[in-house]
């Protein structure tokens, strides 16, 4: 048996750590090929300050919740936008998204995920909750109920598109899902966001809010670099700056 | 700041640590069938049942579980699969829930039970009792239904329609008138075709276990010279129909029977026959649009006849259904004829449309 001594790449050897080199090469050559979409959605419309008036579950809720539907930080930074890349397929076989019911909130309130996927349904609220899941078009897709904290109910994604989540015992709770078969995230708390592994190419950004519509913007992805993006969000969706940096 | 993807990875790792981390439950669960109603069903159905509470949080109105008519006629397992799997399933509103994932058939059962005692009158049969219907045997439960009735004879083309018209009357009772239309077609050459003996009847439940097990009820019809005898439309005479009818719940199987004579009023040469049916019938599953399986044995005096059969539910509510069968002689054959038989159903208390 022979020991291989480093550095004696003779002959047939030195085919083959060739080989190995080169695909070594070839992959963080690959690797470089992609570009990153980093960026921050912005508005000017303020964010909701007055909060919510809780009508049932006084004891359980409280007397008011957080109006979340608009959430903007003191630089305009827009949170929970949806930034969609048109056309880069999102992956398969990612763990289900969790939704919790957490004082009489959907928490996370948007989230991203792909048809077909699945959702976890939980509650840390001692009180009925239901997750009824819209599609578009309005239909139910499925309504849970989840009478106890500590418990994880799992549904499928049947839709594909925006899935509006609602619960029927607590009128003021909303809830977004995004399924997509486009690579999707949601924007932070100070209205950034950032997509990875992007190829290089010419894209549309497609912008969804709750309240503020859909926006759409063009970027272009370089190889190996950051595009930087700024979007800033009217009402109905209107764009009324973008740039790429 | 956390980037789209490595934000969206570090979500779902806290997700599932969350998952894996029991969250502390400090609350007591509710045990007895009245808390877990409060608890779980108070919010839209009210405490007391009748679906007006201070705040209403859904946009269908409640069904009230105090009117008996809503609470008792349908079985168990209709309720049981409702609270399940939520309102669509049975056709009803998508704001009911499922809660088939978190609580289990006992607390199920024992809910149901609650719901059904917001009906203070015990003198309503319960649903448990209300089997599929058979193509001839007379249900012992009453029912508000129209039933269109075709047979056709197999070998000279007969054509008989009954339209029957069932009403419920108060907890026991039911009116029903039946309208026959026959097409007889004696020589091939020459038929006759109109109205037949047209009747009137009621039904009362003499007995109903609270068991929900067996059901026995009275019947009486009027049948009516209506129809022209010299066209083979009608018997010519007044007949009173007596029957009694019965209806068991066995381990996975119904039995059905009735037990009816016809009696001529007037006519010195007209006979009193004995009709007797004996239906066992299996439903598939709980869903008001489930397949269901039956055969009749069908006697009239020394005819006897078999009939299998299939029954659909043809909307999700239940509220309209069909059943296909054939009726085959199988004593006295040379004074019978094979039928194909059926009927079509209408539940017209109930919405044929699902609710959205």
């Amino acid at each position: 048996m022979g020991v291989s001594r480093p550095g004696s790449c003779r002959a047939v050897r030195a085919a083959v750590c060739g080989v190995v080199l080169l695909g070594i090469g070839a992959a963080v050559s690959m690797g470089a090929q992609t570009g990153v979409i980093a960026g921050r959605v912005t508005t000017a419309v303020p964010g909701s300050i007055e909060p919510l008036t809780v009508t049932t579950n006084v004891d359980v809720c409280g007397e008011t919740v957080p109006d979340e539907s608009v959430l903007v930080d003191a630089e305009g930074g827009l949170a929970n936008a949806v930034v969609t890349v048109v056309g880069l397929a999102a992956p398969t076989g990612a763990p289900p998204i969790l939704v919790s019911n957490d004082g009489c909130r959907f928490q996370p309130r948007v989230q991203v995920s792909r048809p077909g996927e699945q959702i976890a349904l939980t509650s840390a609220d001692d009180v009925l909750h239901t997750s009824h899941a819209y599609a578009e078009d309005g239909r139910s897709l499925f309504n849970v109920a989840i009478p106890m904290p500590g418990l994880t109910i799992t549904r499928q994604l049947t839709a594909r598109g925006l899935i509006r989540l609602v619960c029927d015992t607590h009128t003021w709770m909303r809830g977004f899902v995004m399924a997509s078969v486009d690579r999707a995230v949601v924007s932070a708390a100070d209205g950034s966001f950032r997509i990875e592994d992007v190829p290089p190419g010419t894209y549309e950004l497609r912008i969804w809010h709750e309240q503020l519509g859909v926006a759409s913007h063009a970027v272009t992805v370089a190889t190996d670099g950051v595009t930087e993006v700024r979007v800033d969000m009217q009402p109905s969706g209107e764009v009324v700056s973008s740039r790429d940096n | 700041m956390l980037d789209g993807g490595r934000r969206a990875v570090f979500v779902r790792v806290a997700s599932f640590v969350t998952l894996l981390v029991p969250i502390s439950v400090t609350a007591q669960v509710p045990s007895t069938p009245r808390e877990m109603y409060t608890a779980w069903c108070a919010g839209c159905h009210a405490e007391d049942g009748t679906g007006q509470v201070a705040v209403r949080t859904v946009t269908v109105e409640p069904m009230d579980f105090t009117d008996c008519s809503v609470t008792t006629p349908e079985p168990d397992a209709d309720w049981e699969i409702v609270i399940a799997q939520g309102g669509p399933v049975a056709g009803l509103s998508s704001q009911m829930p499922g809660y088939g994932d978190a609580l289990g058939q006992d607390q199920i059962h024992a809910l149901i039970g609650y719901i059904r005692t917001f009906c203070s009158e015990p003198s309503w049969p319960l649903g448990n009792l209300n089997f599929s219907v058979p193509i001839f045997t007379e249900k012992a439960f009453p029912e508000n239904e129209v039933k269109i009735r075709p047979s056709v004879s197999h070998n000279d083309d007969d054509l008989k329609i009954k339209a029957v018209y069932e009403r419920r009357v108060g907890a026991r009772g039911q009116v029903e008138v039946s309208v026959p239309w026959q097409m007889n077609v004696p020589d091939s050459v020459t038929a006759s075709t109109g109205l037949g003996d047209v009747s009137l009847g009621a039904k009362y439940v003499l007995h109903a276990d609270r068991a929900s097990t067996r059901i026995f009820s009275g019947a009486v019809e009027v049948k009516m010279p209506s129809g022209s005898e010299s066209r083979g439309l009608g018997g010519g005479t007044t007949v009173l129909e007596p029957s009694l009818l019965a209806g068991f719940a066995l381990r996975h199987f119904t039995l059905q029977t009735q037990l009816k004579l016809e009696v001529p009023i007037k006519g010195a040469g007209e006979a009193t026959e004995l009709i007797y049916n004996i239906h066992a019938g299996r439903d598939f599953s709980g869903l008001p649009s489930t397949w269901s399986l039956g055969v009749e044995l069908n006697g009239v005096d020394d005819r006897l006849a078999l009939t299998p059969q299939l029954r659909k539910g043809l909307t999700k509510t239940g509220a309209l259904a069909a059943a296909w069968g054939v009726r085959i002689p199988v004593v006295n054959r040379q004074h019978q004829q094979m039928q194909w038989v059926g009927y079509l159903l209408w539940e017209y208390r109930d919405p044929v449309r699902a609710a959205p």
